[in-house]
């Protein structure tokens, strides 16, 4: 318990140092999803200009090895993309709960056993 | 795979049965929690001085707790994701959606709301039927229900009344951003960084399998006296127990969280948010949608404060799609290109 409450104290504060060194640094801090919005609405990025339907998949397919924007295509078909929540994870994400889940619950009958 | 499980488990409670021992539900629930019997002993673990064999037992016993906040994280770390893409898609521009009628008797409930509010507030009714119409271009305003109650104010028949031709959907409003520090119109975090029901669960489910997991394998010693009341402490002993209402327990705590969070995956999306790209957290794809072609000029200073929606612009032949505070924003039409 202890252990516990130390470990959590000791995240606790690198996670608010991080936080409160780049507001000092920087007055502006990427916490959650609304900062990065506001970020890209006062300077937009020049790099993805003309490209306006990119997804997460289209990133991962356009990254190259050197992890450089290759994609220069201008327009984009627009179409359905995802019908579901579950679309967000993809499925190696969707397989790695599963087996976690699945693995301790097997684990539990062999003890029961 | 269910079915496996159910298979595998009740052949093994054969088994356990055969050899001897009650596996009725009232049996499992008299063994209890942190009980130790004879049968429930898994190991003792070997070590040279008790000291040592104490904290092997305490490795073994609580490796479990690890695995389980590994899990747990996981499934939070998943979760979020799912709800930001939820959070970036509900900024979608969508037709406005008419709010349910509260005159409508479709059920015992919204007559009995019907008729409170026709007794308390005689001028409710009156507005219900006008409130509707108050947004632009409403032209499906559709008509109560024949109802049993005499209105107290002849019914306008809102269909009847000449109205303009649409040129353009009628949209929801606007959603200003959610930042930690908000300014002006901008929406401040959730408490729980998730929404209540979420957060809540989350939290409840996974205190709940650290408790249960920590009662289905845990640690007992054994104290030995001999017959005449002295101590006997070469035949001490630390072993590692389980607990079978535990297991039980914990079972059916798994098999309900990996139920809801499948659920919370099947969520489906209307039509208008299924257009939007699902960025997750990835920040080159979420740059991409930001290149409003009326920034600078015609959109609102510091539009960043304001309501914004996503959705096609069009500005000297170029369509494109992104997050404005412009009013002449439409949903994007599938198959049409932009940029």
């Amino acid at each position: 318990m202890t252990v516990v409450c130390i470990l959590n104290a000791v995240l606790a504060f690198f996670t608010a140092l991080a936080l409160f060194d780049s507001i000092w640094e920087r007055e502006f801090a990427l916490v959650i999803l609304g900062d990065a919005q506001h970020s890209f609405l006062e300077t937009p990025d020049p790099t993805t200009k003309g490209q306006c339907l990119r997804s997460k998949s289209d990133v991962d397919r356009y990254l190259d090895r050197g992890k450089r924007w290759t994609s220069t295509y201008m327009g984009q078909v627009c179409g359905t993309q995802g019908k579901f929540r579950c679309n967000s994870l993809s499925s190696t994400e969707w397989i790695l709960t599963l087996v976690l889940y699945v693995v301790p619950f097997i684990c539990k009958l062999l003890i029961i056993y | 795979m269910l079915c496996i499980c159910v298979w595998w488990l009740s052949a093994m409670l054969k088994a356990i049965h055969i050899v001897g021992i009650d596996i009725s539900i009232q049996a499992i629930y008299d063994y209890g929690l942190g009980t130790q019997w004879s049968f429930n002993t898994l190991w003792a673990l070997g070590g040279r001085t008790s000291l040592h064999r104490f904290m092997a037992c305490v490795a073994v016993a609580n490796s479990r707790q690890l695995l389980l906040s590994f899990l747990t994280q996981i499934v939070r770390t998943q979760m979020s994701q799912m709800l930001i893409s939820e959070e970036w898609r509900s900024y979608a521009c969508e037709p406005w959606k008419e709010e349910k009628d509260e005159s409508s008797l479709t059920s015992v409930r919204t007559a009995f709301r019907w008729g409170t509010t026709m007794v308390g507030k005689r001028w409710y009714h009156a507005k219900s039927y006008f409130q509707p119409p108050l947004r632009e271009h409403h032209t499906s305003a559709s008509l109560p229900l024949p109802s049993p109650l005499p209105s107290p104010l002849p019914s306008p028949l809102p269909s009847l009344l000449p109205v303009a031709p649409q040129t353009q959907p009628v949209l929801a409003a606007g959603k200003s951003l959610r930042v930690p520090f908000p300014e002006e119109k901008q929406r401040s975090t959730l408490f729980l960084s998730l929404p209540w029901s979420y957060a809540l669960s989350l939290a409840v489910s996974s205190a709940a399998l650290h408790v249960f997991v920590s009662q289905a394998l845990f640690i007992a010693q054994t104290t030995c006296f001999n017959t005449n009341g002295t101590r006997n402490s070469g035949n001490d002993g630390i072993y590692i127990v389980y607990s079978p209402l535990a297991l039980m327990i914990l079972i059916a705590i798994f098999i309900a969280c990996l139920m809801g969070f499948v659920k919370v995956g099947y969520f489906k999306y209307s039509a208008t948010h299924q257009l939007m790209p699902l960025v997750g957290t990835c920040s080159l794809a979420i740059s991409a949608a930001y290149h409003s072609p009326f920034a600078g000029d015609e959109e609102l200073p510091n539009y960043w404060l304001k309501p914004l929606r996503w959705g096609a612009v069009s500005k000297n032949g170029i369509e494109r799609c992104c997050f404005t505070s412009q009013e002449d924003v439409v949903p994007p039409i599938p198959g049409r290109t932009y940029e």
